[in-house]
């Protein structure tokens, strides 16, 4: 699913190296955190697997698309089969709840059957049937996130990509978030989420990546929020 | 672009004009103005051709004999110039028609001329006109070069000021139309561009969810070829009604010159006009979306 062989990141305008001789891979199927200070390196992984970043040198490989070489025609193919969710929701604020998940679907071309057969399940799965007619700005902090999440999950996305998600959410309302990106986890979606919610991280006892200054310090199979000082 | 593609792109582009209602109606405004110019320009250059080629139709040289050939004799030389090859027509003007002539325009005062001879007044000649204008010079030499031929004159001065005026008007209009154009296609740029920032946002969104850059692009340049048509759709319209008013005021010199009808020439201004209008609009937003849309 995805690949990272000694990956470093040099940003081009001020020389950060981000991510440093950073390998790991992630199968199908699975869920991992990815954590780490402020800086660590979390938001430019994310940032590469949606080809927003290309790497410095080394190797990163996202459901067989080669990130280093993507050709800009090919970029969209990779991101289809991607969902992304970020801390700040991005919905659009004078398009309803139904519109803003159909609008993911209009863009890669589905029918309008398709659109309105798909729409009131992925919102069911958030919870959010009853709310399809409302907009953005009539829902809360929580109920945002997960329009977002229904419109990251209405294409079927074989990994989904939250870079926290929760990050603007009070511990209830995340909790909601993430009892559903386990359900998500359970039907088979991969699932990435870059998080320094150390709570969060702790109560699901998934994987856990941990990153410090760009480089992998530790990568254990239910871990906990370990990130020292 | 499947035809629900372009439904969509096409709700967007007019969403994207409603929304950005006065910088739509001033780009409307700015592409109606430059097609309005360059309408009536054209309109102006469609007459001032017509005048031309009138012109060209009464251009003729005159080519005189000596004043003692007689009919006989000038009719002969008139027969050798006709077998020239550019020659269209050439007509023979006797010692006694072209006394009659001169004396038809003295009017009241042709009394004058009772005592005159007609063979001694004027000589005859041969009104010859040719096929190709632009060979004047070569039938003019052509026609001096045949026995019996003393002097040829034409009224070439006059029709080559009328096609000189006609060429610096023609390109006059080519140079104002373009610098019209370029600032229509600046002024559509800048609305798009404004839409452009107006719906950044949603731009975003679309990349994240794997938006191809044409889907992302093809309504705003639809927007701008909307725009483009509107505004050619209004001048067209503008350059209907000032062209009728004109050629009303004009019809008093009608008899000097013949003047085409609106219907004559609005079709093809309509045509050309359109065309301007959606090529002005697809400029803008390709100069736009190049600039302010990288995806
Ligand atoms: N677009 C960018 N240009 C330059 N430097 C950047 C850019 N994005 C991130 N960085 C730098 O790279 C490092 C890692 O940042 P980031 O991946 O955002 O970390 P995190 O998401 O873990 O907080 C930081 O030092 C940050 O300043
Ligand atoms: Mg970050």
């Amino acid at each position: 699913m995805i690949i990272f062989d000694n990956v470093t990141k040099v940003y081009d305008d001020n020389k950060t190296v981000a991510l440093e001789n950073l390998s790991f891979t992630v199968e199908k199927g699975e869920f991992v955190f990815l954590v780490g200070h402020s800086g660590a390196g979390k938001s430019s992984i994310i940032r590469m697997l949606l080809c927003e970043e290309r790497p410095t040198s080394g190797k990163v490989i996202v459901n067989g698309f080669d990130i280093g070489t993507l050709s800009q025609k090919q970029i969209p193919e990779l991101r289809r089969s991607l969902g992304v969710v970020f801390q700040d929701f991005r919905l659009l604020p004078n398009r309803t709840v139904y519109d803003n998940v159909a609008f993911a679907m209009h863009v890669v071309g589905a029918p309008t059957k398709q659109i309105r057969r798909r729409v009131p399940e992925v919102l069911s799965l958030v919870d959010l049937a009853h709310k399809a007619r409302a907009y953005p700005s009539q829902l809360s902090g929580g109920e945002q996130q997960r329009v977002s999440m229904a419109r990251a999950l209405a294409n079927n996305p074989s990994i989904l990509i939250a870079d926290e998600p929760t990050g603007n959410l009070d511990l209830k309302r995340s909790d909601e978030i993430m009892a559903i990106l386990d359900r998500i986890n359970q039907k088979g979606t991969t699932v990435v989420m870059a998080t320094h919610a150390e709570k969060i991280v702790n109560s699901m006892q998934k994987r856990v990546i941990t990153l410090d200054m760009g480089a992998l310090v530790r990568d254990e199979e239910k871990g906990g929020y370990e990130v020292g000082i | 672009m499947a035809f629900r593609g372009l439904k969509y792109y096409c709700s967007e582009a007019f969403k994207n004009i409603w929304y950005n209602k006065l910088m739509a109606i001033t780009s409307i405004i700015t592409v109606m103005s430059c097609l309005l110019i360059f309408g009536f320009f054209l309109v102006v250059q469609l007459n001032l051709n017509d005048i031309t080629k009138q012109l060209e139709g009464q251009c003729e040289i005159q080519a005189f004999m000596p004043q003692e050939y007689n009919d006989e004799q000038a009719k002969q030389v008139c027969d050798k110039i006709s077998v020239l090859p550019n020659v269209k027509s050439a007509i023979l003007e006797t010692r006694q028609q072209a006394y009659d002539n001169y004396k038809d325009t003295l009017g009241t005062a042709a009394n004058v001329m009772e005592n005159i001879n007609p063979e001694e007044f004027l000589p005859a000649s041969c009104k010859i006109r040719p096929n190709d204008i632009s060979q004047l010079n070569e039938l003019e030499a052509q026609v001096s070069a045949i026995e019996g031929v003393e002097e040829v004159i034409n009224r070439r001065d006059t029709v080559n000021g009328v096609i000189s005026v006609n060429s610096i008007i023609r390109n006059g209009c080519i140079i104002f139309a373009v610098l019209l154009a370029l600032i229509a296609v600046f002024i559509i740029s800048n609305t798009i561009k404004l839409d452009v920032h107006a719906r950044q946002r949603e731009i975003h969104i679309m990349k994240y969810v794997g938006a191809t850059d044409w889907f992302i692009r093809w309504p705003f340049i639809i927007e701008g070829i909307i725009v483009g048509f509107l505004g050619a759709v209004v001048a067209i319209l503008i350059t209907l009604l000032i062209s009728s008013l004109l050629l009303n005021a004009l019809d008093s010199f009608g008899n000097i010159f013949q003047f085409r009808s609106s219907s004559d020439t609005m079709p093809l201004v309509s045509v050309v006009l359109l065309l301007f209008g959606v090529v002005i609009g697809a400029l803008g937003s390709l100069v736009a979306v190049r600039k302010h849309l990288q995806v």
